[in-house]
Formats: C-alpha cells, structure tokens, sequence
C-alpha cells in the first residue's frame, strides 16, 4: 500500500483578505515499519494569495480552521537592516531613484507583514520610537566610517610580491602625506583626497604620473599642467594630487 | 599684477590712462575673476537639499539619489521621466540619443571672516571638488571585492568638505554686477571657476 500523504492547513484571513497559513505535513506509512516523519512548514505571504490558495485547496483536506499565527519578525529588524542593504546593493540605478525602502522591495521571506504594512514602511516617518531611530542612525553613520576607513586602508597598499618600483615610490609618498595630514582636524578633505589617490594609483597603476613626468622633464611646470588639464580625468583621482606627485619628483630614482 | 582694492564698502570707477590705457583688453577678459580662500558652509541642492556641518554621513550618502539628475549627454538638458518611469529623449540633440547622468548645480555659501557670499556652482565643477567621480558611478564599487562604491566616498568627501573646522579651500570666482545708470550694484551673483585644493605648496613644505 502506498503511503498517505495528508494536509492540515490552518488558514486565518485578515480584513486585507491577504493569508497566513501554516501546513504541517504529515506522511504515514502503512506498511513495511518505515519511519514517521513530521515536518512542519511555516509560510507567510505578504501579499495575496488566493490563487494559490485556490490551487493548493484542492488538494487539501480542511481538517481544521484553528487560528495558527506564524511568528512575528520586528519591523524595527527589517527597517535597520534595510540602509546597509541599500549601500551595499545597486541603490539606485541611472534612472531610477530609491532614496526610501518601498513596497516592491519587501522581501517576503523576512517578513509576515500585509500590504498595508508595506506602505507604512514606506512612509519616512514610520519609527517605533524616536531614541530608536536616532540610536540605529548613529549605529549606521558609525558603521560606514569604519567601512571607509578600512577601505582607505586595506586597498591602499601595493600587493606583497608585486614589484613594480614606481608604484612603492608613490605609495610612500602618499603615505608620508596621509600621515602627517591624520593628525589635523582641519585637513579631513586633503586626507580624503589623499587617501583615495593612494586606493586609485594601487590599483590602476601610475600610467598618468608616467605620462605627465615625460612633459615635465621639457617643459615648465605651468605648460605641463596645462596638458594635465585637457586630458580626461580619472575618477577618484584629483590633479592638485598628481601635481603634487610631480612636485615630489616621486620618479626621480627611477 | 595690479590688485584693485575697495576701500570700505564705497565704489568707485577705475580709470585707466596714458600707457594704462594699454592694460584694458587685458582687465576686461579677467573682469570679475577673484580668487579667494574661504571655507565652505553650505551646499544647497534643489528640493530644499541642504548639505552641512550638521549633516551626518549617513544623511549625505542617503540623499545621494536625490542630488543627481538623467539628462542629454550632449547638452545636459535634465529629461523628464514619464509615467512608466522611461527617460524621455533631447528632441533637440536627435538622433543623438545618449544619456547621461549628472550632478544638480548647487549654491555654496562661503564664509570669509564676517562675509559669507552665496556662489553658483555648476554640475562640472561639483565633479571636480569630488576628485572627478562622474554621478554616473555613484553606485560602482571601487574594487570588485570590496563593498565600497564611489558614492560612499562621495559623500565622505562631502562630509569632509563641510565640517567645522575644515580649512578653507582656494576658489576661484567669477562676479557678475548689474549696476544701474550711476554705476551702483543692483545685483551681484557669483559663480565657480575653479577649485584647488592648497596642498601644492603645503606639500612641497612640508616634505623639504
């Protein structure tokens, strides 16, 4: 005899007519001494399903209507883990723009929560408590300095073993430079724009201080910046900074 | 180099003559063209965005979305976005179709002692005081394996800029005066030439 496969749905409608319900599905041998296997499914919808209720209802044999609530995730949860989310994702594409979390980006696995819940969430001003709010900001702002600041550091410095003369040349430089600007309050521009020269020329190469350092060699200073000046500028890297560089003669021993 | 002062407040005309008279063509192409340090308080953005040392760098990465505009990479024109959320095309670049994302001009309020002076600056100019980092890669990462995009440090960059005790950055300013019959100024708007960063000569200090 084959084995017995039944449903014990347990649905609750809410007035959004959207659905929680849990199965528990239980299969039964009947011969041969196999083993009694219970497993328990809890899925929550956050938006309605009664089409799959329709199509899953036929196959299942209402035993009981008993009100079975899924367990309940916090919003604050969702709402404070949404913004590191946001910066670590494509938050906004070129068109389109998400500065709030919104309704189609609720993730149904984490949350149990209907429509209406949604849009709340959506609203900038839905906060549980404002100490709450103020708390998880600071948490946050305190989170991405420490990201930036590991990022400045951990990609600032040439890879062990690659051994390209020029490139450990600038790097000192830059270094010295950052270092001496950390101590001031008042340089957190300069050390910024140091900091992410350093993170471009490691991975870039020096290509463009090679470039410039050619001109320079016949030409002032004044006409060799103007060259500087008409060509395309790389991302992250100021020219004040590859002036300076030039200004260092960082390719003197080379 | 002539320096041309204004003695407290008053206005008066300068008159240029004998061999003086040589010197016009060239004061007229550098007519309101100062260059100035002063520390930077304020960035205001369209939409009452407003960028500060009160901002934290959170707010200032959150509003990132906001301070960007799609528009005509020819032209610059900002298309309007329809009601299925599709870019509009610059009817007047046609065919030329391409897009572009950009930074919204912004008014920088400057302080100089007790002055403090509001400044036009344009998209291209706010690219360069972000070390060049196009509004097109805000959403980039930087290096493949880590988490950090541009944007990020966009707005540390931001941050940095705006903090109190920032040190005041060198501007160069363009001045435009609308006078009436008698020469007084109705109207005086500023804009953005350039900005430099004064480590050129720090550097070369401080290294010796």
């Amino acid at each position: 005899m084959a084995p017995v496969t039944s449903f014990e749905p347990h649905i609750s409608h809410n007035k959004d007519g959207a659905i929680a319900s849990a199965f528990r599905l239980r299969m039964v041998s009947v011969l041969g001494g196999l083993a009694v296997f219970l497993v328990s499914f809890l899925k929550c919808f956050g938006e309605r399903t009664m089409a799959a209720r329709d199509a899953t209802s036929g196959s299942l044999s209402e035993e009981s209507s008993a009100l079975d609530l899924p367990s309940v995730c916090d919003i604050r949860d969702y709402v404070l883990q949404r913004p590191s989310q946001e910066a670590n994702s494509e938050a906004f594409s070129s068109l389109e723009f998400h500065s709030l979390p919104c309704s189609s980006d609720v993730d149904p696995d984490t949350s149990n929560l209907n429509t209406e819940h949604n849009n709340s969430w959506a609203s900038e001003n839905f906060w549980l408590d404002p100490a709450v709010k103020g708390q998880s900001e600071k948490e946050e702002d305190d989170g991405l300095r420490k990201s930036l600041d590991r990022f400045y550091e951990m990609f600032g410095h040439p890879q062990p073993g690659s051994a390209n003369p020029l490139s450990a040349s600038v790097c000192k430089c830059l270094s010295q430079k950052i270092t001496q600007l950390r101590g001031q309050e008042s340089q957190k521009y300069a050390l910024r724009s140091f900091q992410m020269a350093r993170v471009i020329f490691n991975r870039h190469g020096c290509s463009v201080l090679q470039r410039h350092s050619r001109d320079t060699h016949f030409y002032p200073l004044e006409e060799g910046s103007t060259s500087l000046n008409d060509e395309k500028p790389n991302p992250g890297l100021s020219k004040d900074i590859i002036h300076f560089l030039l200004q260092q003669n960082v390719m003197k021993d080379l | 180099m002539l320096t041309v002062e204004k003695a407290q407040d008053q206005h008066y005309v300068l008159v240029l003559w004998g061999p003086g008279a040589a010197w016009y063509p060239q004061l007229q192409r550098k007519k309101g063209v100062i260059l100035s340090k002063a520390q930077i308080s304020e960035l205001a953005f369209p939409q009452k965005i407003a960028l500060n040392a009160h901002s934290s760098l959170k707010s200032i990465f959150s509003s990132l979305p906001n301070i960007v505009y799609t528009g005509c990479a020819k032209c610059g024109l900002e298309l309007e976005i329809d009601e299925n959320r599709i870019c509009k095309q610059c009817f007047s670049c046609l065919p030329f179709t391409v897009k572009k994302i950009y930074y919204r001009p912004a008014l920088m309020t400057v302080v100089d002692g007790r002055h403090d002076v509001c400044i036009h600056v344009e998209s291209k100019l706010i690219e360069k005081i972000l070390l060049n980092i196009s509004a097109d890669c805000l959403n980039r990462a930087i290096v493949p394996s880590s988490e950090i995009t541009y944007g990020m440090v966009v707005a540390d960059l931001f941050h940095s800029l705006l903090a109190v005790s920032a040190e005041p950055c060198v501007l160069k300013i363009q001045s435009l005066f609308v006078s009436d019959e008698n020469s007084y100024p109705l109207q005086q708007d500023f804009s953005l030439l350039d900005f430099y960063l004064d480590i050129v000569k720090q550097g070369a200090d401080a290294l010796l």
